[in-house]
């Protein structure tokens, strides 16, 4: 767990030590605060829905762009192989980047809290349903970012594991969405549900937290990095 | 096999053996699983009033549901969410609670026994495979208990379910509903959703001023909307109710507004002594508020516009009695074309009034002999306006005996527009009617969550600077911390370079 610890570090210095984690950050804030108060006083309600309804597809289209160049600039660049070869297992090596990543994404939703505090003092904020969103955001987040870490390690090129990722977590947003059921047997519909990261989410950011869906994304984080480990295994072994 | 097909073989397997688990596992859980309700109100948790109503059951109640297989995906929630509640109604009942889950559909005879029953199909537009049809999807459920039922005909909305269950299983274990004496003076036509929801709160009986013998109808709630020239012969079949312990519930202003061409007339209700011998009086001007009042649109030339209408007021939570039942629930109601209630406080009067509503503290009365009702208005008053509260809402109560009035100083809120438009009205002619029949029983759980949490009231520059503030501030800070991180390692690096070099 030490190496993974460090690693993790290692990973996070590097990020801040370049543009991106900055751009990144204030392109999320920019966005999603805008979408947010450009609705927010026409409702007239003291709630944070606004906020949380647009985060899954900003998810989509941000998150990618953390995880692209975990795995994929490693390869391009050669250092994977030094990175394999080090004392450490795979699954530290993975939990590390992993953990790099989960760190920044904590950081960024920190940063959303004025947002909170703004509100509170603009009426009367549920703070349950809040505290359940944010939890349910988390948990979609750092799905995401599993799913995109795999996906980063089955490629070489940054940009082609941005646009599959992408593409997947899209799949995973619409795949319980009219458009998507509307063409499936009847049958198959609540299982669609049920692998929808979004009513998972939903459900959270109603403010009820139930087991079932910790459940499903603690699965889906858990699959997702195991995969990684896999793929990881094979080019070892390669 | 080389070592790699064998290691892709073994991994393989493992993989689905992983996915199978953990398939399995969520399955699992979907038997055993624990939900922790966040919520401030909590929402989604059953109330101690439904809890209340089931330790008085003392017989089996079966719940029979008819859900169509063929429901649309965005309904499949709905049906989940419905089957979590009963589920926690079975979980808290000390009877026995037996669910039953009956395909509607099997064939024409079930469907026909189900409509039969009071559960009609809801006729659907649905898009499916690029066309697009109507489908008759049925969603209802049936409570029966000893040799009664309860028909809930459609559950398309979760939030009112366990209000609607509870309210189904207290119908269930009265021996009779309550009766609803319902008198619209005038204006009827404007008044159409009361007979719908006085229906689902009990038995409905219409009256009108050539009704004789009120006291023989054994009602129990008497709603007076709008009257006009009431006479004396029908307040004192009112007075005999209320001694056998009714309730009555007058919604009466003095001035009257046809919205259809914004003009307004004084009216004569015929209550004035009757309410007058009562301690309580209703003004002939009508109030305004300029900070806390509603949207109203006005036709300018071919554009309708929307505007805040300083004659359409709204209570808000502070303005709503926080002691009583009634009201303690309730984020807001709107008032519109009010009359406020003048409380004369004599100590001799045996009705004692207590304030549910009053108007927020900037709220003022029109100016004497200038009766208009245009959104302009306050630029054209000629006199400053004394602002203060106003008590809209008051309920009379005796020491030591039967009987409550409930008198509001304003009719238009129950017309049908303004109940389509502010949620926190039907709920607050609800819990009247609640409470003067079950009393506070129901209320806790049809108030919770269910009206909005409003914002603050904010000028427009005040909205704008929180807005763009807000979304600048907090990225430009990222942008600041990043420049400078970025200045310091690039320093950092320069100096190592330079100590290399030298």
């Amino acid at each position: 767990m030490k190496t993974a610890i460090t690693l993790a570090f290692k990973e996070l210095r590097d990020y801040f030590a370049s543009p991106i984690a900055y751009v990144f950050i204030s392109v999320f804030l920019c966005l999603s605060f805008w979408l947010f108060f450009s609705g927010v006083f026409l409702v007239g309600e003291t709630s944070l829905r606004g906020f949380f309804g647009w985060l899954p597809l900003l998810f989509i289209i941000l998150l990618p762009s953390i995880t692209m160049g975990m795995w994929a600039e490693e390869k391009k660049s050669g250092t994977i192989e030094l990175l394999l070869t080090l004392p450490a297992r795979t699954g530290e090596i993975i939990i590390g980047k992993y953990l790099a990543t989960v760190i920044f994404l904590t950081l960024v939703l920190l940063l959303t809290l004025p947002l909170v505090f703004i509100m509170e003092g603009l009426g009367d904020l549920d703070s349950g349903v809040v505290m359940g969103a944010y939890l349910g955001t988390f948990f979609l987040a750092l799905s995401y970012l599993a799913l995109g870490l795999f996906i980063s390690s089955i490629t070489k090129n940054q940009i082609v594991a941005f646009i599959i990722t992408v593409l997947v977590l899209f799949l995973f947003y619409v795949i319980a969405e009219p458009l998507v059921t509307s063409y499936v047997p009847q049958a198959l519909i609540p299982v669609l549900q049920f692998m929808s990261f979004n009513q998972h989410f939903a459900a959270l950011s109603r403010g009820v937290v139930d087991t079932r869906d910790i459940l499903f994304f603690m699965s889906a984080i858990f699959l997702f990095l195991y995969l990684n480990a896999v793929t990881l295994s094979l080019r070892k072994v390669a | 096999m080389s070592y790699f097909y064998q290691n892709i073989t073994r991994n393989s397997v493992i993989v689905i053996l992983i996915f199978g688990i953990v398939i399995a596992v969520n399955i699992l859980s979907a038997k055993y699983h624990t939900r922790w309700d966040l919520t401030d109100e909590k929402e989604y948790t059953l109330s101690p009033a439904s809890l209340k109503i089931l330790d008085r059951l003392d017989d089996r109640v079966t719940v029979k549901m008819y859900y169509s297989k063929n429901l649309p995906a965005p309904l499949l929630p709905i049906r989940d969410r419905v089957d979590d509640i009963i589920s926690e109604f079975k979980a808290h009942s000390q009877t026995s609670f037996v669910i039953e889950h009956i395909d509607p559909d099997l064939n024409e005879d079930r469907s026909r026994e189900i409509e039969a029953l009071g559960i009609a199909p809801l006729q659907l537009n649905v898009v499916e495979k690029d066309k697009q049809e109507v489908r008759k999807v049925y969603m209802g459920m049936v409570l029966y208990y000893q040799d009664k039922r309860q028909v809930i005909p459609a559950v398309t909305e979760v939030q009112n379910m366990e209000y609607l269950i509870g309210l189904s299983i207290l119908n269930l274990t009265q021996k009779q509903r309550p009766r609803i004496g319902v008198f619209i003076g005038a204006n009827q036509s404007k008044y159409l959703l009361i007979d719908k929801i006085v229906k689902q709160l009990g038995e409905l009986v219409p009256i009108d001023a050539s009704t004789k013998n009120l006291d023989q109808l054994n009602l129990n709630i008497l709603l007076v909307i709008d009257p006009v020239e009431v006479t004396k012969e029908i307040t004192n079949q009112w007075d005999t109710l209320i001694e056998k312990g009714a309730a009555l519930l007058v919604f009466s202003g003095t001035i009257d507004v046809q919205d259809e061409d914004m003009t307004a007339f004084e009216i004569f209700s015929g209550v004035e002594d009757w309410l007058g011998a009562k301690g309580l009086g209703v003004s002939h001007l009508l109030l305004l508020d300029i900070q806390q009042n509603a949207q109203a649109g006005f036709q300018a030339g071919l554009m309708q516009v929307y505007m805040a209408y300083p004659f359409w007021i709204k209570a808000l939570k502070k303005d709503l009695s926080d002691t009583h039942i009634i009201t303690a629930g309730l984020e807001e109601v709107l008032f519109p074309w009010t009359n406020v209630l003048d409380i004369m406080g004599d100590k001799n009067n045996p009705w004692k009034p207590s304030v549910l509503v009053t108007s927020s503290e900037k709220s003022f009365l029109q100016q004497e002999g200038m009766t208009g009702i245009d959104p302009q208005y306050v630029d054209d008053m000629t006199e400053l306006p004394v602002f203060k509260k106003y008590p809209l809402t008051a309920v009379l109560k005796r020491d030591n005996k039967q009987g409550l009035i409930f008198v509001t100083a304003n009719h238009h809120m129950l017309r049908d527009g303004f109940l389509q438009q502010s949620q926190g009205n039907i709920i607050f002619l609800s819990n009247m009617i609640e409470y003067s029949s079950w009393g506070d029983l129901l209320i806790d759980v049809r108030s919770r969550g269910k009206t909005a949490r409003p914002l603050k009231e904010l000028d427009p520059e005040k909205k704008s600077r929180i807005k763009w503030v807000t979304t600048g501030a907090v990225p430009l800070s990222a942008i600041a911390a990043g420049l400078m991180v970025l200045w310091i390692l690039k320093k950092r690096r320069g100096r190592r370079i330079h100590k290399l070099l030298t």
